[in-house]
């Protein structure tokens, strides 16, 4: 990757920066997250037995599944579905800008924010950070951070417009917010979440709610490295198909 | 060549919208497409923009394949077309800075190009609240932002008051001047006229004329008539008969005749004399 790469790809970065600021439909999204975690806290406050008490964990658990599973896909699926629509994508395209180096411009900010939220959830959900191991943390939910962008890329790419962007997006909004959110009150969502990236990062979460330690498994980092990989390689795809027509 | 078509048709299921169509178009010329709407001009310029594949034969843009183009050859041509769009959230200016970041373009030369499409006044203005045809010349100040070898024209100046096209026009031409050539489509037969070194009629999908707009049309001279305005005012017209010269000369000669004008058939002429059919 040579310095045409890099520059390209700061472009759209900055023009990216530009758009997101606008677009306030896109914002939601982690703003959402923020608001419904302290939502949680104050509906659950007369619950409260502890700073690291289930019921906190619970909260800190909702914020993040809502950031990863709704803020994430949100910012980065409506930004594209509306160069889809408004024809920005096909003059970029036009202009010698390829499908890796608008990946990575359009997925810098909404992953950015996302991991900024994931750690403002946790101050904001008053969990006992000292319960947390900080390194498998951070290495789980910007793993999963990066999934989520990238899953809200895939859509947006494959919407389209914004409406059909919200569209397609509600089953994966449901599946990875509220499928981990619920899995302790299911035995078979219980069992799907395994295979979400939100679900591990719920597993995670529960286990230091127990103080337990938690270590990533083959299968779990299966799962991962299919994420990204898979929809990486679905993505640059269908940048190369939405330029050509048959 | 910077741009040759060899045998190119296209079909979208049983609806042939390109036939056999070849071309070339060379360094500093602008090759003009000329037809209805419908005819497969913009169908011609997704092919060779290397967005749209063709069904059967090929098309080659600076000597690369069209549905191989790589970034250099992006970098080198720009496209005007109803798909190119604005980013309406950025004022007028961010959006041709964003290019010209893409680019490597110095940013003095916003400025230039944007009072070359009459847009320099709205440069503090966001690209949504633009008119139409102030967005066409936004997208146009895009495309000649880098100063392509090669500019893909599509109707550019449909929609454009009198007055911006003659300033567009002088503009296209001034692009030639400095060694850009112009693939452009259009259905308006004076502005072919007036800028097209070449140009092609077209009529559902099928090249039926091809050279410099005058070749076209003396071909098509079959009855060489002339009009003619005498000093008293009167309007008359003679044909290629012996009677029609004979009275033409001594007319002349008597100093009888105030204006004299050939009446070569007009691009619009050949194309319904073809046809049967009319450009718009």
């Amino acid at each position: 990757m040579n310095s045409h790469f890099w520059r390209k790809t700061l472009a759209v970065i900055k023009l990216k920066a530009k758009m997101l600021a606008g677009n306030t439909a896109a914002l939601t999204g982690p703003l959402m997250s923020i608001a419904a975690t302290v939502l949680m806290k104050f509906l659950y406050s007369g619950m409260m037995e502890g700073l690291n008490s289930a019921i906190l964990t619970y909260v800190l658990n909702f914020g993040i599944s809502f950031n990863l599973g709704l803020g994430a896909v949100m910012m980065s699926a409506l930004p594209l579905a509306e160069d889809k629509e408004k024809h920005t994508l096909r003059s970029l395209m036009t202009s010698s800008v390829n499908g890796l180096q608008f990946f990575i411009g359009s997925i810098f900010w909404p992953f950015v924010i996302t991991v900024c939220v994931n750690y403002i959830v946790i101050f904001v959900s008053g969990v006992d950070i000292s319960r947390i191991d900080m390194v498998m943390f951070s290495f789980l939910t910007i793993l999963s951070s990066l999934i989520s962008c990238m899953l809200g890329l895939l859509i947006g790419i494959y919407a389209k417009s914004q409406v059909n962007a919200n569209n397609l997006m509600m089953p994966f909004v449901m599946l990875l917010s509220l499928v981990p959110t619920l899995s302790t009150m299911n035995e078979t969502l219980g069992s799907l979440s395994h295979y979400l990236h939100t679900g591990i990062v719920t597993t995670m979460l529960n286990c230091y709610s127990q103080g337990l330690e938690f270590r990533l498994g083959i299968e779990q980092a299966l799962v991962l490295a299919l994420g990204v990989v898979g929809i990486t390689a679905l993505f640059v795809g269908k940048y190369r198909k939405i330029l050509v027509s048959e | 060549m910077l741009l040759e078509l060899k045998h190119v048709s296209k079909n979208f299921g049983n609806i042939t919208a390109l036939k056999d169509i070849s071309f070339t178009v060379g360094e500093g010329k602008i090759f003009g497409f000329l037809g209805p709407s419908g005819s497969g001009k913009t169908t011609t310029i997704n092919i060779v923009t290397g967005q749209l594949k063709p069904s059967s034969g090929a098309s080659y843009v600076l000597g690369k394949d069209s549905q191989s183009i790589d970034q250099q050859i992006y970098e080198q041509i720009g496209i005007v077309s109803d798909r190119s769009g604005v980013y309406e959230r950025l004022n007028v200016y961010d959006n041709l800075a964003v290019f010209a970041d893409i680019l490597r373009v110095a940013k003095e030369r916003i400025d230039y190009y944007l009072a070359k499409v009459g847009l320099a006044d709205r440069k503090k203005q966001p690209a949504g609240k633009l008119s139409k045809g102030q967005k066409q010349r936004l997208v146009l100040a895009r495309a000649i932002l880098h100063e392509p070898k090669l500019l893909f024209l599509d109707e550019p100046t449909s929609g454009l008051d009198p007055t911006t096209v003659r300033e567009i026009h002088d503009l296209f031409l001034e692009l030639k001047a400095r060694g850009t050539s112009i693939f452009l489509t259009t259905h308006n037969m004076e502005e072919a006229t007036k800028l097209c070194d070449t140009l092609a009629l077209l009529d559902k999908g099928t090249i039926i004329e091809q050279g410099s707009p005058r070749e076209i049309c003396l071909r098509h001279n079959e009855e060489k008539r002339f009009r003619v305005m005498t000093v008293a005012g009167d309007e008359l017209e003679f044909g290629a008969a012996s009677g029609d010269r004979d009275r033409l000369c001594k007319m002349l000669m008597q100093g009888e005749v105030e204006t004299i004008h050939s009446c070569e058939p007009t691009l619009e002429d050949v194309f319904v004399k073809v046809t049967g059919n009319s450009l718009i």
